[in-house]
């Protein structure tokens, strides 16, 4: 049964041709791909324009996963760098900056103690600016050039915002 | 009425100093009719014939009303056909849709985005669906032959052509052609070609046997089983005098022809009554597909 | 896998009302945590899935073009015969890189050995022939039978396909001729022999196969072309004045037969 195999399995279906095996894939990831798409992307048309080209993109290459790290994160590194073109050939007011949202109960804080310290709180602290780079380049995996075609700045300025990030980051947590 | 049927009058086919098919009187109408022969027969040369890929040497063919010979009707006719060959062959390096979608191009079917839509309704037809993007080199015979059916559905024709459809499929792939093509014979002629007579019992309203370019059958099936009539007989060891005989499934010896006195007979089958017909030759192919 | 994100945390997630240092911690969980994608799957918009799956399934099975096809799209070819003129053998890439290939080495010997021009101008015609056997019956067509049932003209698909393959090899062959010692008229000679030899090729076809016909008149070429030759002493005399006038006239008279039989190319399914 296909429902049962694992993703590199299905992964690996795929690249032989078959049809419902990316079918099975895109019931799996395009949900999570969507919801984190969206939160670096406005509108909603060019998030579902990014899945199909993301799933077209995996129909196409799924020969090339090699086993390295998860499928889901493979595919995010796929789906990120569709969306960054998708972004290039529109104007520049549909990228996301993120808000900050002071409101959070005592339970998410002692979780996010547990699994990264402070790191949490020191996030927060830090401008929308600098965390929005931060989040392209520490969680999204992008290089700092792609960084910058995400959030329509110039790579130079990412790489500032960087080393401002990563000094403040390091002052709070010595 | 005319404009339903096909009409064959002293129908020929030569070749050389030989009649292929040899002054065929027919006339068939809407529903699944299905054509039994040996090779050699002339199942496919009047097949061919009535798909118009084929001139007749002499006689006249009359298809839903118009005359293939003439350009202008052939022409309409064959907006209104769909043929599937009995070697039908596929350019390897396309997927499935991409050769549909080639075969509805000489269809006329000009419109790009109507015409992706023909090609998917008949892929989900068949049920290729799921491997429509897949290339036609990595499909199998069963899937192959049904990429042909799905071409001959383009267009929703009102002929169907169907030259020995089942040949090379196994049991199962035959039990799902045959649920497929139950429902095409509303509204719809069919002519199908075979050497199952599974096949002529699940789907056939009418049945015609050909030997030797010849009608020597043309009814129902029911009426092609009462041939053999009295003349099948069940025993445990081979009898000489039968014209035909096989061993069954439980070991024993199915005879079918002139039965002694005494022989336990049984109900005849629409293959008894056929390989009456037909001879020994059309047994072997029976067996051997 | 023992940490997994709260329910309550992963619907603020997926509502858009989370914090970012939240949102950071769900998202570099998410990607290797099944359980917790499936999850997400379940609050997920059902129906605008649906509709995307759908989008990406008509662009996995509409056909991508091929250079060769996409090339003539862009030269204002009608979309569905570009599609049919790509399917055709001796337009794909391959085939026409092959012919430049030939060309290059015909130029080669032609700047090298004393009679080279000859063999140019007599190998030139030989393209367009070697294509139009590749375009057109059942031994080079794998669907022939099923195109013969179809309404269009059997004849009308040869006539496109022949006119591509001779505009594409004329093309080639012209671009080599530039390359050829000396620019002179003689470069040209082989465009009406051509012409004559591509349509007779046709008209034959109208009785035997195109490989037959295509083969036949090949041998012939290369026969006449080397009579003429051995005849007159002279290598060119096939190419000279009277040769293109006889061309022509070929041309001409096999034009008019395949007009007349058009018709003969419609029923042949015994041909095999």
């Amino acid at each position: 049964m296909i429902a049962d195999r694992t993703d590199a399995q299905v992964l690996s279906a795929v690249a032989d041709g078959d049809r419902r095996a990316l079918r099975v894939l895109y019931d799996r990831h395009a949900p999570w791909l969507a919801v984190r798409l969206a939160r670096r992307c406005a509108d909603p048309g060019v998030v579902d324009e990014t899945i199909q080209d993301t799933f077209v993109a995996v129909w196409r290459g799924a020969g090339r996963y090699k086993g390295e790290g998860d499928v889901g994160a493979w595919m995010w590194g796929i789906a990120i760098r569709r969306l960054i073109d998708a972004l290039r050939r529109l104007p520049r007011d549909q990228v996301l900056v993120a808000e900050v949202d002071d409101r959070r109960t005592v339970e998410e804080e002692i979780l996010l103690g547990v699994e990264y310290g402070d790191l949490g709180g020191v996030l927060r602290r830090l401008s929308p600016e600098l965390r929005a780079v931060v989040q392209a380049t520490v969680l999204d995996g992008l290089t700092s050039r792609e960084a910058g075609r995400l959030l329509g700045i110039p790579t130079g300025t990412v790489k500032t915002r960087m080393m401002r990030a990563r000094a403040q980051m390091r002052k709070e947590l010595a | 009425m005319s404009h339903t049927t096909i009409a064959m009058s002293d129908l020929r086919k030569r070749y050389g100093a030989n009649d292929v098919v040899a002054g065929l009187n027919l006339s068939i109408g809407p529903g699944v009719t299905g054509l039994l022969g040996p090779n050699g027969a002339g199942k496919t040369t009047l097949m061919r014939m009535i798909a118009t890929v084929l001139a007749p040497t002499a006689g006249s063919l009359r298809l839903l009303g118009l005359d293939p010979a003439d350009p202008e009707e052939r022409t309409e006719l064959r907006r209104r056909l769909g043929y599937m060959p009995q070697e039908p062959g596929f350019h390897r390096q396309f997927t499935a849709f991409e050769f549909v979608d080639y075969i509805a191009i000489l269809k006329e079917m000009t419109d790009t985005s109507a015409r992706h839509r023909e090609v998917r309704r008949v892929l989900e037809m068949v049920g290729l669906g799921d491997v429509a993007g897949r290339r036609i080199r990595k499909l199998s015979g069963g899937m192959r032959r049904r990429i042909a059916l799905a071409q001959a559905l383009l267009g929703d024709p009102q002929l169907l052509v169907l030259d020995e459809p089942t040949a090379a499929l196994d049991p199962e792939q035959r039990m799902r052609f045959r649920e497929m093509a139950s429902a095409l014979g509303d509204g719809r002629i069919v002519l199908l070609s075979t050497h199952q007579t599974e096949d002529v019992a699940a789907l056939c309203q009418r049945v015609v046997v050909l030997r030797e370019g010849d009608v020597a059958f043309d009814g129902t099936p029911a009426g092609l089983s009462a041939l053999a009539k009295d003349r099948v007989w069940i025993s445990d060891t081979r009898d000489a005098r039968a014209q035909l005989w096989w061993r069954t499934s439980e070991g024993r010896h199915r005879h079918v022809g002139d039965p002694p006195p005494g022989a336990p007979i049984v109900e005849p089958t629409i293959e008894d009554g056929y390989l009456l017909l037909a001879g020994p030759a059309a047994a072997f192919e029976e067996v051997a597909a | 896998m023992t940490w997994h994100v709260q329910p309550e945390l992963l619907a603020r997630y997926i509502g858009g009302n989370i914090d970012e240092a939240q949102a950071f911690s769900v998202e570099a969980h998410l990607p290797s945590c099944a359980q917790c994608r499936g999850a997400v799957a379940e609050l997920a918009d059902g129906a605008r899935l649906t509709s995307t799956w759908e989008g990406i399934e008509e662009r996995l099975d509409v056909p991508r073009r091929g250079p060769v096809e996409a090339g003539l799209v862009a030269l204002g070819v009608p979309g569905h015969i570009a599609r049919l003129l790509g399917a055709t053998p001796a337009l794909r890439l391959s085939w026409l890189l092959a012919c430049a290939l030939v060309l290059a080495f015909a130029v080669f010997a032609a700047t090298r050995r004393e009679h080279g021009l000859y063999w140019f101008l007599v190998l030139a015609p030989l393209l367009p022939l070697a294509g139009i056997a590749l375009a057109y019956g059942p031994q080079v067509d794998a669907a022939y039978e099923v195109g013969l049932a179809a309404p269009m003209r059997s004849f009308s698909l040869l006539l496109i396909r022949a006119v591509a393959i001779l505009a594409t090899t004329t093309m080639l062959v012209a671009v080599a001729a530039l390359a050829l010692p000396g620019l002179h008229a003689s470069a040209a000679a082989w465009l009406v022999p051509s012409l004559g030899l591509t349509l007779a090729s046709l008209a034959l076809a109208t009785r035997t196969s195109a490989l037959v016909a295509c083969g036949s008149l090949a041998f012939l070429w290369v026969l006449v072309a080397g009579a003429g030759w051995r005849l007159a002493r002279e290598p060119l005399l096939v190419f000279g004045a009277g040769g293109q006038v006889v061309c022509a006239l070929v041309a001409a008279l096999a034009a008019l037969v395949l007009v007349h039989n058009a018709d003969s190319f419609e029923r042949r399914g015994d041909m095999t």
